[in-house]
């Protein structure tokens, strides 16, 4: 007898598929600890990455030296936190990496089921927590932008990661129409699970999940790798790689970074993404990430409260906490 | 991984040999001890039988290349007498430590057939998961709902066996879903699960291994579609992608040009007109089936037959010129 799915979608998978994406429908985020890559492979993409953050630049060059599409950018950072924003062609051994985990059935299964074929990505980076980080508040990103993560190194901890409020991808309120984005990151933790686990775990998740980071104090950096994806009919603004850098990586690398390829100009510099036809209409099988841009409300919060595993109104006590922060903030004004 | 009927792959083809080419079919060449029904298939035969076969076909036989069949085959000449060639399917790791090594000292050229997106990995092939499975289960006995409800008994080597064979043959006349369900459910059952750590034969080329066989210049590597899927059911979009995409990830990580290939499981209904005419846009110049049989002179360069060798004890058709 099978049991009854929670998915929206009828998805014609196997159960080692169907699994983690249910656990994505209900939480937001879902951890695969099946070893993509080996003890090698993690090493291997840990020391050049090490090689490529070593140089950290100052973010007010961001836009004083580069522009919004520029492709070969240096590391930036602060105190806090510092990123590679665009990984792939820095390393060949890398790209070798990547492109082995954008050809690897499992992980190409699971984004077509979510986001049907053809899906294309925006930004791969690398993203270091530092030591004394303090966090990065609850936040949401672009509609139908889907995240992709990988811990570089071990992290059982809740710190210097990603943290994700379960359920609220299908809250009927935004972050910032809740305030939780208003919520300082010290006061997050009651509110949030980590992307904790080894190095080589996997995280997936709707960036429509509130999700944000804790302060560290940690003696030790912490590193991800960080990828967000867009489906057919989304719109992002993709970063431009040089013909050079491009004709270097894998084909599906290609395929997915390529700026001439599958992407269609909509407004000044937004692209939607189209399928390989050149249509910006999706008809292909149903995809998981479409259910949660409907208008009807998908998910109460006091519900979506259990999923957090404490009180039962946590998330209500979130916005009301935060309600309560403003309202005395601006009294002090 | 074939389906051909054990008794056609059984034929004996007489002194057909002598005058049409024989293609012979490989999936791996083993040195590891195997436990339980582990490779009960023999689709990995004993390293000392291969070296002994291919000592064969070197001293009795005119062994090409398949680049010399595709040249013989255009230019209209005939084969010349026992021609051979030697081929293998998917890309088990054992090719690059076991079978090279071997074919390297006697100067005998191959081509081999890998699969692209399970090179590096840890994944296993379906067949070769359930066979892990009613390997290593505890079991004594297991419930499997195939066409029916069945149960298996699991006591002997041979009740194993038989299960293997009964799932095996279900799986491979259902559906892809149903193929799934069945996998899922037999995991469940027996409480294994498979994984390439478990035996040797079950793990997979590395592209470093690659890489080294490419420079040698009596091997040739060609694509056998991405995972494995049956070309001719994946929908045309979807077919053009994986051919496309097998083909690019051997070209980016080998640096070099792909003009071979071979359906999977490679029986007449498992490739079609569409998927040959895919594989010509891209460069291919031939891909041989694994349809039992011989080839003579002129036969088409995306249909020519195989002779699968050891694999459910199909012989090897040269066994009359052992000494």
């Amino acid at each position: 007898m099978r049991r009854r799915r929670c998915l929206p979608v009828e998805l014609n998978l196997a159960d080692e598929l169907l699994a983690p994406l249910e656990q994505l429908w209900r939480q937001g985020y879902v951890r695969l600890e099946d070893g993509i890559f080996s003890a090698d492979e993690i090493a291997l993409f840990r020391s050049e990455s090490d090689r490529l953050m070593a140089q950290v630049h100052p973010w007010s060059e961001r836009h004083a030296n580069y522009g919004p599409t520029d492709y070969m950018l240096p590391v930036f950072g602060d105190r806090d936190w510092s990123v590679l924003i665009n990984l792939a062609g820095r390393s060949a051994a890398i790209d070798r990496m990547l492109e082995k985990l954008f050809t690897h059935p499992r992980i190409t299964a699971l984004l077509e089921a979510i986001m049907g074929p053809g899906y294309k990505a925006w930004e791969i980076s690398i993203r270091r927590s530092n030591a004394h980080d303090d966090g990065l508040r609850l936040h949401q990103d672009a509609q139908g932008e889907f995240g992709l993560s990988m811990l570089l190194l071990d992290n059982p901890g809740a710190t210097g990661t990603t943290v994700f409020t379960p359920g609220s991808h299908r809250f009927p309120i935004s972050a910032r129409e809740s305030g939780a984005d208003y919520l300082a990151p010290k006061y997050m933790s009651r509110f949030v699970q980590p992307a904790s686990g080894k190095a080589g775990d996997i995280f997936l998740f709707f960036k429509k999940t509130w999700h944000g980071r804790l302060p560290s104090r940690a003696p030790q950096p912490s590193d991800a790798l960080l990828m967000g994806l867009f489906p057919v009919g989304y719109q992002f603004l993709p970063f431009r790689p040089e013909a050079a850098t491009l004709q270097a990586l894998g084909p599906e690398l290609q395929r997915l970074l390529d700026p001439a390829r599958q992407l269609q100009a909509v407004a000044e510099r937004r692209c939607i993404v189209t399928d390989t036809a050149g249509s910006t209409t999706y008809d292909g099988p149903p995809r998981l990430i479409d259910h949660l841009y409907q208008p009807a409300p998908l998910l109460h919060p006091l519900r979506a409260a259990k999923l957090l595993g404490k009180s039962l109104d946590a998330t209500h006590r979130l916005v009301k906490t935060v309600r309560a922060m403003k309202k005395r903030n601006s009294a002090s004004l | 991984m074939l389906a051909t009927s054990r008794s056609a792959m059984q034929e004996n083809f007489g002194d057909r040999t002598e005058r049409e080419l024989t293609i012979l079919l490989y999936h791996g060449v083993t040195n590891s001890p195997s436990a339980g029904i582990e490779n009960y298939s023999g689709k990995h035969i004993p390293a000392d039988d291969f070296a002994h076969q291919m000592q064969t076909i070197r001293r009795h036989c005119t062994v090409l290349s398949m680049d010399d069949i595709v040249e013989l085959t255009l230019s209209g000449k005939p084969f010349p007498a026992r021609a051979v060639a030697v081929s293998f399917d998917d890309g088990f790791a054992n090719n690059c430590t076991v079978a090279a090594p071997i074919l390297d000292d006697l100067k005998v050229p191959a081509v081999f057939y890998i699969s692209s997106g399970i090179v590096n990995t840890t994944l296993m092939f379906w067949v070769d998961e359930l066979e892990a499975c009613l390997n290593l289960t505890q079991a004594s006995n297991i419930a499997l709902a195939l066409d029916t409800p069945r149960t298996f008994s699991l006591a002997a080597r041979e009740d194993r066996i038989a299960a293997l064979e009964t799932i095996k043959q279900f799986c491979k006349r259902s559906p892809s879903a149903v193929k799934n369900r069945v996998l899922a459910e037999l995991k469940t059952a027996t409480g294994v699960a498979p994984a390439v750590e478990q035996a040797d034969n079950y793990r997979k080329i590395t592209w470093d291994q690659m890489r080294t066989m490419a420079e040698n210049p009596l091997f040739t590597l060609g694509g056998h579609s991405l995972y494995h899927d049956i070309l001719s059911e994946l929908p045309p979009e979807q077919m053009m992608r994986d051919v496309n995409l097998s083909i690019d990830l051997l070209n980016y990580h080998l640096d070099r040009p792909i003009e071979h290939y071979s359906y999977p499981e490679g029986q007449a209904h498992h490739y079609n007109d569409a998927v040959i005419d895919v594989l010509k846009q891209r460069g291919i110049v031939c891909s041989p089936s694994a349809i039992h049989g011989l080839n003579s002179a002129g036969t088409d360069l995306f249909h020519l037959k195989r002779v699968m060798v050891g694999f459910l004890n199909c012989p090897f058709p040269f066994i009359h010129l052992v000494g």
